[in-house]
This record gives C-alpha cells, structure tokens and sequence, in this order.
C-alpha cells in the first residue's frame, strides 16, 4: 500500500512536469484536482469504515507522503529537462513555481477533507514521530554527504556547470525527499503495529 | 516496534466495567483507540503517566493492572 502510493505519486509528478514542459503552461491543477477527488473517496471510504479508519496524525502522513512524493517527483522532472544552467524567471521556471505551489495547495485542500476533527494526539504518535525524525535526520545527512562531495570534488564534470538556482533546487529536492522519509518511516511504523495487534 | 516486556490485564478489566469498549477507554485517558489496542496487545509500553491514567480509570494500582511476561526481566 504504502509503496504503491509513493510510486503512484512519483507517476503523478512525472507526468504532470511533462505535460507541463509539451504544453508550455502549468497544469498542476490537473494534479491538485486528482489529490481532492481522491481524498473526497477516500474520507467516504473511512466514514464507512469507522473503526479501521486511521487517526489523524497517520491521514496527515498520507497526505504528506502523496504531496511530497509529487512535487518531488515534478521538481526532478523539470530539473532534468532544464539541465544544470537552470536560470530563474524563465517561463519553464514559472511554470514550475506555479505547479509546485499548486500541487501543494491542493495537498493542503485534501487533507482538510480528510482529517478527522476529533481525533486525538497521543504519546504512540509522538514516540513514531520521534523515530521517524531520527530516519529522516540520516537520510537527510546521506543527501547532504553526497552532494557536498559532488560539489566539492567535480570540478570538471556537469557539477561544476550547476548555476546556483540549480543548486538550490536540488537543496529543496533534498528536503522534499527528507520529508518523504520522515512520512514513510510514520506509515511504516503505524501499519506494523496495527498488523501485530491484530495478531 | 517489538512486543513490549510489560503485559497487562487491560481487556479483562474492560469486560468487569461494564464491558467498556476501547473507544471510551481511550476517550477517558485521553489517547487514541489505536493506542489502547497497541497496548492490549502488548505492542506499545504506556509511559509511567498513561499507565497510572489507566489504572486509575479501573480504581487500581498500576501493578494490578501492568506485569512483566517473565520474572527474568524484573532482574538488572
């Protein structure tokens, strides 16, 4: 479940960055449009199934993950079309600011849909939060290790054409991506213990 | 998340009050239903607080209502 909807996600960014790239204008409200209709069935399907439906913290992390997932996935995209002289205020970089921005508003719009206003927080979700940060961190740091040694050591190949909006693009890929962790790691660690208690 | 040293007879006190779904449980300490099922289970280990709410919504000590699943742990 969880890796079919991070790869779905990454399907949806794809595609919309290109789409977006063959038509020449933003269609992100194609994806944010996608993300309500699916929250609208889903919140249908959890209203039904009251006693299986998860809390709140855990439909925030769905959402979280899709929404990443995409922008992410849409932000590669574009980054790989562009190529590493990326320049801003270009009507490719427009487009992708439009998008991104739409997608995560229509992120922000499904998980109004879908979040459960009676909900509660409690220490479990904290504990799985503080584990998960702790993944994120080392995934964060990988990241940030890699890049560093790209940077620092290739003078001569495509890193050292990176103009500095390249670069801090793939700063903001490499925070998306952190977020990415951090919400799986949750998801990961909510399904097994709702498999192991019903065991 | 492995399986918690610390059992308890959390269902069983559920059923002698009154046959109390997990929902109200959970809704008279505070905490989420998945909680008190994780913890029936013995897939989460409460925090000392949780645990003292939780005894003390059946009228017991937390060592009535929490046990270690062998003797060997109790051991430092």
């Amino acid at each position: 479940m969880l890796f079919s909807a991070l790869l779905s996600s990454f399907a949806l960014g794809a595609a919309l960055a290109w789409a977006s790239t063959l038509a020449g204008y933003p269609v992100g409200w194609v994806g944010a449009l996608i993300m309500i209709s699916l929250a609208t069935l889903v919140r249908r399907r959890w209203r039904l199934l009251a006693d299986l439906a998860p809390e709140s913290p855990e439909r925030k992390l769905w959402v979280c993950l899709v929404g990443a997932s995409a922008v992410a996935a849409h932000l590669a995209v574009i980054m790989l079309v562009i190529g590493p002289s990326m320049q801003m205020h270009t009507p490719l970089m427009h487009i992708l600011g439009i998008d991104s921005w739409t997608l995560v508003a229509g992120a922000l719009l499904a998980y109004l849909l879908v979040r459960d206003a009676n909900s509660r927080s409690d220490e479990r979700d904290q504990l799985i939060a503080h584990q998960a940060r702790g993944f994120a961190w080392r995934v964060q740091f990988g990241f940030l290790s890699a890049l560093i040694l790209i940077l620092g050591f290739g003078e001569g190949g495509r890193a050292a054409e990176l103009s500095h909006p390249a670069i801090a693009h793939l700063l903001i890929l490499v925070l998306t991506l952190t977020t990415i962790a951090d919400c799986a790691h949750s998801l990961r660690a909510y399904r097994r213990i709702a498999t192991e208690s019903a065991e | 998340m492995t399986k918690s040293p610390v059992a308890n007879h959390l269902r069983r006190l559920r059923f002698e009050h009154n046959e109390m779904s997990q929902e109200a449980l959970a809704k008279r300490v505070g905490i989420a239903r998945q909680t008190v099922i994780a913890i029936e289970a013995g897939q989460y280990a409460p925090s000392l607080e949780l645990a003292m709410r939780l005894a003390h919504v059946f009228g017991r000590r937390v060592d009535d209502v929490f046990f270690w699943r062998n003797s060997t742990s109790t051991k430092g």
